[in-house]
């Protein structure tokens, strides 16, 4: 399901199901090898190779940012207001005169701080939820289902800036610390992650070891956590890699909306808000930090492609 | 089938019935002061505290959500807090103008992604497919606004000049114009939903290109444009419109982003405005109809899918 | 030069002593030809008159309508119309633009600032400027069809007066009273003499709008009034429909007592600032208000970018009763931090000007530009803050999102920076900034109010009664800086009353070297309010207050 929009609560048949008939590997060997033998498959993986490198150079601008960067971000300007690209300037200056190369590469940290934190807290959520569902069914499910598809209804951003905006009730203005961000994208993502996550539990649940399990007079969070959990592990690395595409597009997004960093942060969506309308006079100033996130996004997504498909086969 | 309709409806409506109460209960903590809000900066405070009892914030919650609800059946969302008129005034024309670039934009997707995804079916893992798929599947990650700042950049004001950047709420405009304008946001939105219906498209195809009717049909002779048209486009494209169906929804609320970017005044827009000035009655109306055009476009789609695939139909039903 | 003596001698035998005194500056040379226009023009002295005394032609009077050549629609790209559009309830220059096509007030002032008549015909001061008397024009309608006379004058100020009026700071110490002579005359009693009053009853109060003596505020004020749905003003446009945030559309009055207009019909559109400038580029509309520097820029080629230089300006505030702006040292330091050129350039380009840290705009005639102008000392600067003993100030600079703030607080924060004062930014939405009382009434004040560190937005006033009185006097409204100083206020009403011109020069002297000693805001610059039209509209002349004239304004 990579690629695919996550506000979608039920997809036919989407992904090329594996030929029928064909045992996969999964089976017949032993788990620490059947690992080994993923990872090397999915390292191997020229797609993987590319995303990977994309995504490191991007972690290094995160944490190295200021060091890397040929100028201040946010203390230098250069000019009065904006200039094209030059040789000191590769990226020309935005409208406060300031480099804009620097700035891409310390704007790096706001995306890459937030992402994942959000990425592990709504997958960690949304695999209770789902655990829950898909081990108890009937009204719990029910009732649940329910909420969840109530909540998939308002899409993402939406959901997003809804709490975000109540978070700031007692406030002046809107407030929006990185915590809130990763609080609020988490709970956003955990309904997607739980559906698919009870779907894969539902396939586990009749099986016989939980059977065993239940017969033996295991408790049900033993079951759910120690039984079913390390057998659902694969559509959960997979619901991540997938859920930190989306955190990075959410983030990125949030901050274009105003619903994150403030000025003078370097912040790659920021960035665009703040210079778009000037695109005619400056376009520099809005397409590299629009290019940034867009590598960012579809390195990620490269990741994520690779280690679905070696997974599912 | 009617079964599975019914069933879906009721399905749908308790979903509803709880968005409006998570709507609800997340605007109650909204509200900055309304009546500071309307009376500007120097009224006193005694006027605002009327105003604010007015607005009935001393009655109890439920009562409120009750008397909200009901008004909101009717169609009623009551008075913003920015000039006191209703919230339908400015609402109706903003859902009016969000479904024509909506609407822009499918046009604008479906068929080049129909296409596309059919080639990719046909060319199974040749240099075409991988382009199609990796690039769609680009392009649906990269957010909307990112689409449409590089769109712009490109073919907007800066460089090449045909369309503008900007769009405006593009009020007494001609229909020509509208087209113009919008062609640029319209185009960043189908991009987005190009990947992900060439995807579907393509895994329709395949399925139907292996199946049984097709292998019988070119088993029989017939020639393979016959077969192409006649069974496989049928088979495979016919599902992917059901999926298309959901994707308005989804439309609904991508369009936030590209609404700011494009300064177009459609609900996107309307719910960011409404919830950076907690203009609470707004912010509601806006979700709640978000949520009620995903809710219904979902059930199109899943009752289409249904009646395509009595698989579904029947393990769904029970 | 020479005078046609005798029509002058004449006039000076009748007229009063601050005519007189005016004449006699203008004669010794210590008063330009242009600013006996402006000052002559407050004291009622007819146009022609004035263009009699300094010897050039000066355009007739009253504003007439063009010779009814071509008719047509006017489209107008409008900023957004916060809160009400009752006259007196006006708080936003959005609702003045719109209120203003169909209500008029007795005078206006002209982009250089001389007043000229509306519904006034001819204006006098007396008493050495402590009684203002003025003449009605005759044969006035209101759109509904009651004659204007001095009765609705009186019961206009009246409201315009009263506790819900948005003028009510505006007049507060200043008019005492207002009077009907007869029919067709109104005095007006100063509390002080004060030789600037004409200009009150302008753009610069622009709730001041004639209204029929039968007009009463909404009984909530907070609720549209009759005003809103109706727009009975003596205008020469009569509202045809309020479609709110969709717009608004006006046609022409065919009983307009300057003649029917030649645009038949205007449409309003509430756009965004960036919307506007596109929608002018794609000829969506015809005439666009308040444009900014970026899209001037854009426009160059595509309208005609209308700049009119004016006292608009940016108030950065330093909250001199609180740590660590309560040194002098340390306002003056900050002051020096400001690399004014770059900024002014960056924000504003041609359409900017530099200030010297005082709301005396160089274009006001009475501005001493021999006071030095305050330049870039980064050395000076510091050595200001280690005197102080502020060597690791931090700070938090607030804004809001309009126009280019938010890029000034970052300039300022990096100018700072280089002094070694951390500045963080804090950008406001315009709702929030502005949430919240003034100072006076009983609340919570508002951020932009509230800020110790802040800069906020002033529209160009054709005189600085506002930006003395509402943000620098003490008790004054909008005095975010806290300022008082018994020196400033003394300075402030020898200005008001002074009688003549280098009177006022002399003050205005001593109160731009006073800011510039004290330095309680920052004034950094001042920059041109941008208007721009299509090449298909002729005659549109932008004004500093947002008023959209167009009495004569043509389209093809």
């Amino acid at each position: 399901m990579s690629g695919v929009r996550d506000d979608v609560p039920q997809l036919p048949v989407l992904v090329d199901a594996p030929p029928a008939g064909q045992p996969s590997l999964t089976h017949l060997d032993s788990p620490g090898r059947v690992r080994r033998e993923t990872l090397r498959q999915i390292v191997r993986s020229k797609t993987f190779l590319l995303g990977a490198v994309v995504t490191l150079f991007w972690l290094v601008c995160a944490i190295f940012g200021y060091w890397i960067a040929p100028y201040h971000p946010i203390d230098e300007s250069f000019a009065p207001s904006y200039e094209s690209p030059s040789w000191s300037h590769p990226m020309g200056l935005d409208r406060v005169g300031r480099d804009v190369l620097s700035r891409v590469i310390v704007g790096a940290r706001s995306v890459i701080v937030v992402a994942p934190a959000a990425m592990a807290l709504g997958v960690t959520l949304g695999s209770i939820l789902g655990l829950v569902m898909g081990y108890f069914g009937r009204w719990v499910d029910n009732v649940i289902g329910r909420i969840l598809d109530a909540v998939l209804a308002i899409p993402l951003i939406v959901l997003a800036i809804l709490i975000l905006t109540a978070l700031s009730a007692g406030q002046e203005g809107i407030n929006v610390s990185s915590w809130q961000l990763i609080v609020v994208i988490g709970i956003a993502f955990t309904p997607p992650v739980a559906r698919t996550v009870r779907s894969a539990v539902l396939a586990e649940r009749d099986l016989d070891y939980v059977q065993a399990a239940k017969l033996r007079g295991e408790r049900a969070p033993y079951v759910m956590f120690a039984e079913i959990l390390p057998n659902v592990t694969g559509p959960i690395i997979v619901e991540a890699t997938v859920r930190l595409g989306y955190a990075v597009f959410t983030v990125a997004t949030l901050a274009f909306l105003s619903y994150g960093p403030q000025p003078p942060s370097p912040d790659w969506g920021l960035q665009i808000a703040e210079q778009y309308a000037d695109i005619s006079l400056a376009w520099w100033a809005t397409i590299f930090p629009a290019l940034a996130i867009a590598s960012l996004v579809v390195a990620i997504n490269l990741i994520t492609d690779t280690v679905q498909q070696v997974l599912d086969e | 089938m009617l079964r599975y309709t019914l069933h879906r409806i009721a399905l749908g409506l308790v979903s509803i019935l709880i968005l409006t109460m998570i709507v609800f209960a997340a605007a109650q903590v909204l509200p900055g002061n309304p009546g500071r809000l309307v009376l500007g900066r120097e009224a006193s405070p005694e006027a605002v505290e009327k105003f604010n009892e007015q607005l009935g914030y001393d009655r109890p919650l439920p009562v409120r959500y009750a008397d909200w609800l009901w008004g909101a059946v009717r169609g009623d969302f009551g008075a913003n807090y920015n000039d006191g008129r209703p919230v339908t005034d400015d609402l109706v024309p903003a859902l009016e103008r969000s479904a024509f670039l909506a609407f822009y934009a499918f046009m604008l997707c479906v068929p080049i992604s129909i296409v596309a995804g059919a080639i990719a079916a046909i060319r199974r893992g040749r240099a075409a497919d991988r382009t199609i798929t990796i690039a769609g599947l680009s392009l649906a990650v990269i957010p909307e606004f990112v689409v449409g700042a590089i769109l712009v950049a490109v073919l907007g004001p800066a460089l090449l000049g045909w369309f503008p950047g900007i769009a405006g709420p593009l009020i007494g405009a001609s229909f020509f114009t509208k087209l113009d304008s919008l062609f640029m946001p319209a185009l960043a939105l189908a991009l987005i939903l190009f990947g992900y219906i060439a995807r579907i498209t393509r895994a329709g195809m395949i399925e139907a290109l292996a199946a049984d009717y097709t292998r019988t049909a070119t088993l029989k002779g017939l020639p393979r444009r016959t077969v192409m048209t006649r069974h496989v486009v049928r088979n495979g494209v016919l599902p992917t419109i059901a999926v298309v169906a959901t994707q308005v929804g989804y439309m609904f609320g991508g369009i936030v982003a590209i609404e700011k970017l494009f300064g177009y005044p459609g609900v996107g827009l309307l719910t960011l405005t409404s919830a950076q000035i907690k203009n609470f009655p707004m912010l509601l109306a806006c979700v709640l109809v978000i949520g009620i055009v995903y809710f219904i476009a979902t059930l199109l789609g899943d009752l289409l899918t249904a009646a395509l695939n009595p698989r579904i139909r029947l393990s769904t039903a029970q | 030069m020479r005078y046609p003596k005798e029509e002058i001698e004449k006039y000076r035998k009748t007229a009063g002593e601050l005519e007189n005194e005016l004449i006699d500056e203008y004669r010794s040379g210590t008063v330009t030809r242009r600013e006996l226009v402006q000052r002559g023009s407050v004291l009622g002295m007819s146009i022609p008159f004035l263009g009699l005394l300094a010897g050039v032609p000066v355009a007739a009077a009253a504003p007439r309508a063009a010779a009814r050549k071509t008719a047509g629609t006017v489209r107008i790209g409008h900023i957004g119309v916060d809160g009400s559009l009752e006259p007196p309830l006006l708080q936003s220059l959005g609702a003045l633009g719109v209120s203003h096509l169909a209500g008029e007030q007795l005078l206006y002032a002209d982009k250089n600032n001389v007043l000229k008549p509306l519904l006034a015909t001819s204006w006098k001061a007396s008493n050495n400027a402590k009684t203002w008397t003025f003449k009605l024009r005759q044969g006035v309608k209101f759109h509904e069809g009651q004659s204007f006379t001095a009765d609705d004058v009186v019961a206009t100020f009246k409201i315009l007066r009263s506790k819900d009026s948005q003028a009510l700071q505006a007049y507060k110490g200043i008019l005492g009273g207002v009077r009907k002579v007869n029919a067709s005359t109104v005095a007006f009693d100063m509390v002080k003499p004060n030789g600037l009053f004409p200009y009150l009853l302008g753009q610069m109060v622009y709730q001041a709008v004639m209204l029929p003596k039968t007009y009463r505020l909404p009984s909530d004020i907070s609720k549209p009034g009759e005003w809103t749905s109706k727009m009975n003003g003596t205008g020469p446009f009569r509202l045809t429909e309020n479609r709110g945030a969709a717009g608004f559309t006006f046609e022409a009055n065919p009983n307009y007592w300057g003649g029917r207009p030649s645009i038949d019909t205007v449409q309003v559109q509430l756009l965004d600032d960036q919307a506007r400038v596109t929608a002018l580029q794609s000829g969506q509309v015809d005439l666009a208000t308040q444009i900014t520097y970026q899209g001037a820029q854009q426009l160059s080629s595509a309208a005609t970018v209308l700049p009119l230089r004016a006292s608009n300006h940016r108030y950065l505030n330093m909250n001199v009763t609180k740590a660590p702006f309560d040194d002098p040292r340390v306002r003056e330091a900050f002051a020096l931090a400001l690399g004014r050129p770059s900024i002014t350039q960056g924000l504003w380009g041609k359409y900017g000007e530099v200030g010297n840290d005082s709301p005396m705009w160089p274009g006001y005639p009475y501005t001493d530009k021999s006071v030095r102008q305050r330049t870039q000392d980064l050395r000076r600067a510091r050595q200001l803050l280690a005197s102080a003993g502020q060597e690791n100030l931090r700070v938090t600079l607030t804004c809001y999102r309009s126009f280019e703030m938010p890029d000034y607080a970052q300039r300022v924060a990096q100018d700072l920076k280089k002094i070694g004062v951390n500045c963080t930014v804090k950008v406001y939405t315009g709702a929030q900034y502005f949430d919240g009382v003034s100072f006076g009434a009983s609340g919570k004040l508002a951020p932009w109010l509230a800020t110790d560190f802040g800069i906020v937005d002033y529209g160009g006033r054709p005189v600085p009664i506002t930006f003395l009185n509402a943000a620098l006097r003490k008790g004054g409204v909008w005095n975010a800086a806290r300022y008082a100083s018994p020196q400033f206020e003394n300075l402030v009403n020898q200005f008001y009353a002074a009688p003549n011109l280098s009177g006022q020069k002399k003050y205005a002297g001593a109160i731009q070297r006073l800011l510039l000693k004290d330095t309680p805001v920052i004034y950094a610059y001042f920059y041109n309010f941008i208007a721009a039209t299509g090449k298909n509209v002729k005659g549109y002349v932008p004004d500093g207050m947002g008023w959209i004239n167009l009495r004569k304004v043509t389209i093809s």
